[in-house]
């Protein structure tokens, strides 16, 4: 059970180097056909600007969500640092329990501003979807931090 | 460790007094008590390790549940906070930073300095810095520099006899240029946070300051060669390897210029300049450094690219959030008027504002304090009648330096781990290199012709 709770995360994660990836790629091409078409072919895209721009959110707000397992932001730690294990866990668990608490509501506050009416005008599409990446990043930011909140308690005596 | 127990201990008893109104703090101005919670708890999760980008977005958090702010504002402010065309060129600046780093161009920039500057004493400490500010004028950020020139160059200044320790710390101090020469990314989270500062008048401005830099720190090891007996540079052997070298570099220059002066003569945004910038250093890697292309190494710039750009865009997402409380809280208009209470001589408030940024620096990165600070110091500065464009270079070298310093600084994490030498070692040869930083800092700070004579001679203001 615990291995295949723990397969499905590592996919996520590793899903989402991909999909990082190729939301990146998908950035930068797109700029540069909106320049091409702009400067060579002389006929500006509407669409192009805004498309990069909600790309952009998606990838950061996910990202960062799943971020929370991979370490990937930054935090100080000379401060956490040559402590001993319990207080590391201590440090540890509150930290994770804060990142989890503003997941929840990361999800909730998201949601009740997605079900507001409002377009993106040159989309024409709902304003929900610049909310929806915040939302599903708490769902990764909860999820993934008390599952790093679990690895501690079970962390052994060991310092790592 | 008792010392750190406590001190959590302190802070927290002292936040839940704040937030539960306990009597014995009841006495102290609400404005102040608010304006303490929100820092205290920022600084307490900072302290006990919850990411800076998560502990800007509680602590909002927390402090507009404590002041009865809708707590909605600060979701908005999160998705609000990115959601700017202008935010687009960041990641592209990344992308060609990283882009860069495939092919070898820094060999190449090496071995370019090499020629000018070799021959002096403590030749190759000073190809070094050289080759730092010809690279700073490509990529944009000072940590992939220091990875790019130190993997090279701090070996080879081992073998030519530098202490490891020296040769890390000029590394990482050198590396500053690529922040203070344009392009730079951190230029743009500054012209964002400051509210659409002009970002060509700001890339001007950066020429200067970083070419006085550069000259500080070679005039510190010209100094040093004197005393420790630094050898010389390389000889350079003209032959046809050494003119395709030189042509090499002279189009990997030309590339991070073309990107610069595209913005700054109208002709792209700064986020098509970066898309077009990223693209041709991709188009150098697969032709005049194809030798050194691989595929998976693309792939790996691509992918630590969206790893970078994530981790700055949520961090600025959650930096909007806590601006917003910041500026509710009145924030910006009480410290302004208490360091004019204090002196109302600009060159003593430049003076407290340097030293602030400097305390800062040496325990945050750099782009949260870009975001956290200029909201609150700009107005001051501006009030005193300095430029924002001469305040965000004078911001920028004031966080540079604090890369190079402990507890937290990446320049010298980075710079450590590639020349094996310890944090301790490598910051007392530090020292004498953030002599020669901080002199060029203040005469950013009380010259500002220096910032300025480029972008007033294209007209920029």
């Amino acid at each position: 059970m615990k291995s295949k709770i723990e397969k499905i995360l590592n996919s996520i994660e590793h899903s989402f180097e991909w999909i990082d990836s190729a939301a990146m790629i998908a950035m930068w091409i797109i700029a540069l056909i909106e320049l091409f078409f702009r400067d060579v072919v002389n006929s500006p895209l509407s669409w192009s600007l805004d498309v990069t721009l909600l790309i952009m959110v998606w990838m950061a707000m996910m990202g960062s969500g799943v971020g929370v397992r991979s370490d990937l932001h930054i935090k100080i730690s000379f401060f956490t640092s040559k402590i001993p294990l319990w207080l590391e866990k201590i440090f540890g668990l509150i930290s994770y329990a804060l990142v989890f608490y503003f997941g929840i509501y990361m999800f909730v506050g998201s949601y009740s501003l997605a079900i507001l009416p409002g377009i993106i005008p040159s989309l024409g599409i709902s304003n929900s979807w610049s909310y929806i990446p915040i939302m599903i990043g708490g769902i990764f930011a909860m999820m993934f931090s008390f599952e790093k909140g679990i690895r501690l308690i079970l962390k052994g005596g060991k310092k790592s | 460790m008792k010392t750190k127990l406590i001190v959590i201990i302190i802070i927290g008893f002292f936040l839940l007094s704040i937030f539960f109104n306990a009597p014995w703090i009841n006495f102290f101005p609400s404005q102040i008590l608010s304006i303490t919670f929100l820092w205290g708890t920022f600084a307490a999760f900072i302290l006990i390790g919850v990411p800076i980008s998560f502990s800007l977005g509680i602590s909002a958090f927390f402090t507009a549940i404590y002041v009865g702010l809708p707590v909605l504002v600060i979701f908005q402010s999160l998705s609000m906070g990115i959601y700017s065309f202008a935010y687009v060129a960041i990641p592209f600046f990344i992308l060609m930073g990283q882009l860069m780093l495939i092919g070898g161009m820094s060999d190449d920039l090496l071995a370019f300095a090499n020629i000018f500057v070799g021959r002096l004493p403590g030749g190759f400490a000073i190809v070094n810095v050289l080759s730092n500010m010809l690279l700073g004028g490509i990529s944009g950020s000072s940590v992939a520099d220091v990875a790019a020139i130190g993997s090279v160059s701090i070996p080879m200044m081992e073998k030519q006899g530098y202490t490891r320790e020296f040769s890390s710390a000029l590394t990482a101090a050198a590396s500053q240029e690529g922040i203070i020469i344009p392009p730079s990314q951190n230029m743009i989270i500054y012209s964002l946070a400051a509210g659409g500062v002009s970002v060509s008048g700001l890339f001007l401005a950066g020429y200067i300051p970083g070419i006085l830099l550069g000259i500080s720190l070679i005039v510190v090891i010209l100094v040093l060669a004197k005393l420790r007996n630094f050898p010389k540079g390389e000889v350079v052997v003209w032959d046809i390897k050494t003119v395709k070298m030189i042509f090499r570099a002279i189009i990997s220059i030309a590339v991070g210029g073309l990107t610069v002066f595209g913005i700054v003569f109208g002709l792209f945004t700064p986020t098509e300049s970066a898309s077009v910038g990223a693209l041709l250093v991709l188009i150098l890697d697969f032709t005049i450094y194809r030798k050194k292309f691989k595929f998976s190494k693309f792939v790996n710039a691509i992918k630590e690219s969206s790893r970078t750009t994530i981790m700055v865009l949520f961090l600025i997402a959650n930096a909007s959030a806590f601006g917003y409380v910041m500026a509710y809280l009145q924030v910006p208009t009480m410290l302004a008027q208490g360091i004019i209470s204090i002196s109302s001589n600009p060159i003593i408030i430049l003076l407290m504002i340097n030293i602030l940024l400097l305390a800062l620096g040496t325990v945050m990165d750099m782009a949260p304090l870009i975001v956290i600070m200029t909201p609150i110091l700009l107005p001051l500065v501006e009030k005193i009648g300095m430029s924002p464009i001469q305040f965000g270079i004078l911001m920028l070298i004031n966080l540079g330096i604090g890369l190079c310093t402990p507890p937290v600084g990446n320049a010298l994490f980075v710079s450590s781990a590639i020349g094996k030498v310890t944090i301790e070692k490598e910051t007392k040869e530090m020292i004498l290199l953030l002599i020669g930083m901080i002199i060029t800092l203040f005469l950013v700070t009380y010259i500002p012709l220096i910032s300025m004579f480029i972008p007033n001679l294209f007209g920029v203001r």
